[in-house]
């Protein structure tokens, strides 16, 4: 029973990092965001810092929000998990090259967090996104949307 | 009966996007509201160039930051080859929490701009910026600077004792803020944000590029 809300609060902890992350960015003009990728120095390639300054910031958005209510968990948690990866990846990227970024600009400027605690929240995430994969259908689906539909496709069964 | 189940659960989550996408759009359209009224106050000016020219930019930027200093030196080289087609207004955007200095460096060029030499004073921090990043008498410093300039010195000391000073130029990086500025050296070309040196020299050799 312990278990079952202790995986509800972490979904919805995740969820709401995400929906603040996201509307932090989107309520941004998107020449921030842009800025903070030339930033980790990874792509090198305008075109491409376009798209993903336009496209993540959605991304997030959508993906905290499905989380957070419990809508497709399991493609949100691997969403978000995808999304983690990639910023361990960048940030530990940045550490190793000693890149000059004072914060992660994850938060645009709602938070200002040093990379090496955004290193280390980053894999937690990861961490508990794999946990809440790993127990989806033993309590971390709990208080879920999803359980709406799960429990009539069983009715019907 | 299955495929009924899935229609139900699409059509939440297309109401849940919807519903999503308008919040986002509701406050973009709440905070643009305030950005053209933003826009639209009289910031205290600290410009150069034509005023009538086709390219108007605001910069906002912090003396101590090091890419404000590649920025603005891009910024004064462009400047000196095209002064007549430019208007160059700027605004301060200090962030102490990165640079100690940032607000006093600030507040003294606040007050060199009362004595019209805002720019010779600005081009004086930015060519000094890691000395007085480094310097354990940055007061002091900024002092001789104002001296070097020849600015009438006291009254410059009793302007930048005075708070009103900082509250001033708290309020243009606020009022930054509400236009969308976040990070430094950011500028506005024509009304469009460009953050960070890099975007600023693209746009310029565009825009210039385009009028030659």
């Amino acid at each position: 029973m312990r278990r079952k809300y202790f995986f509800v609060f972490i979904r919805v902890v995740i969820g709401a990092v995400y929906i603040i992350s996201g509307v932090e960015k989107l309520l941004q003009p998107y020449e921030n965001f842009m800025y903070v990728i030339q930033g980790y120095d990874m792509i090198r390639h305008a075109g491409l810092e376009f798209i993903i300054s336009r496209v993540f910031p959605w991304l997030e958005y959508f993906l905290g929000g499905f989380l957070l209510l419990g809508l497709w968990t399991r493609a949100s948690l691997v969403g978000i998990g995808a999304f983690s990866s990639v910023f361990i990846v960048a940030v530990g990227q940045a550490i190793i090259r000693k890149l000059p970024l004072a914060e992660c600009g994850c938060f645009g400027d709602l938070v200002g967090m040093p990379l090496a605690v955004t290193l280390v929240i980053d894999i937690a995430t990861l961490f508990f996104v794999i946990l809440l994969l790993r127990f989806h259908d033993r309590g971390a689906c709990s208080w879920a949307l999803d359980r709406c539909w799960k429990k009539e496709k069983e009715q019907q069964k | 009966m299955f495929k009924k189940v899935c229609a139900g659960k699409m059509a939440c989550t297309v109401l849940i996007l919807i519903a999503m996408v308008s919040g986002i759009q509701s406050a973009r359209f709440f905070r643009k509201a305030r950005q053209e009224a933003v826009a639209q106050e009289e910031v205290p000016a600290k410009a150069k160039g034509n005023p009538s020219a086709g390219i108007h930019i605001i910069e906002y930027s912090d003396f101590q930051c090091p890419a404000c200093t590649n920025a603005s030196n891009t910024l004064k080289e462009v400047f000196e080859r095209h002064s007549s087609k430019m208007y160059i207004e700027f605004r301060h955007y200090p962030l102490p929490t990165l640079h100690p200095y940032a607000i006093l460096c600030a507040v003294y060029s606040e007050c060199a701009a009362q004595q019209g030499k805002f720019w010779p004073y600005h081009d004086r921090l930015f060519d000094e910026r890691e000395e007085l990043s480094r310097s354990m008498r940055v007061q002091g410093r900024l002092i001789d600077i104002a001296q070097e300039l020849g600015l009438e010195m006291a009254q410059f000391r009793k302007c930048v004792q005075d708070p009103a000073v900082e509250l001033t130029v708290l309020d243009e990086k606020s009022k930054g803020s509400d236009l969308g500025v976040k990070a430094t050296p950011s500028y506005f070309i024509n009304g469009q944000i460009y953050v960070g040196s890099n975007s600023l020299k693209k746009e310029l050799d565009r825009i210039l590029g385009e009028e030659k």
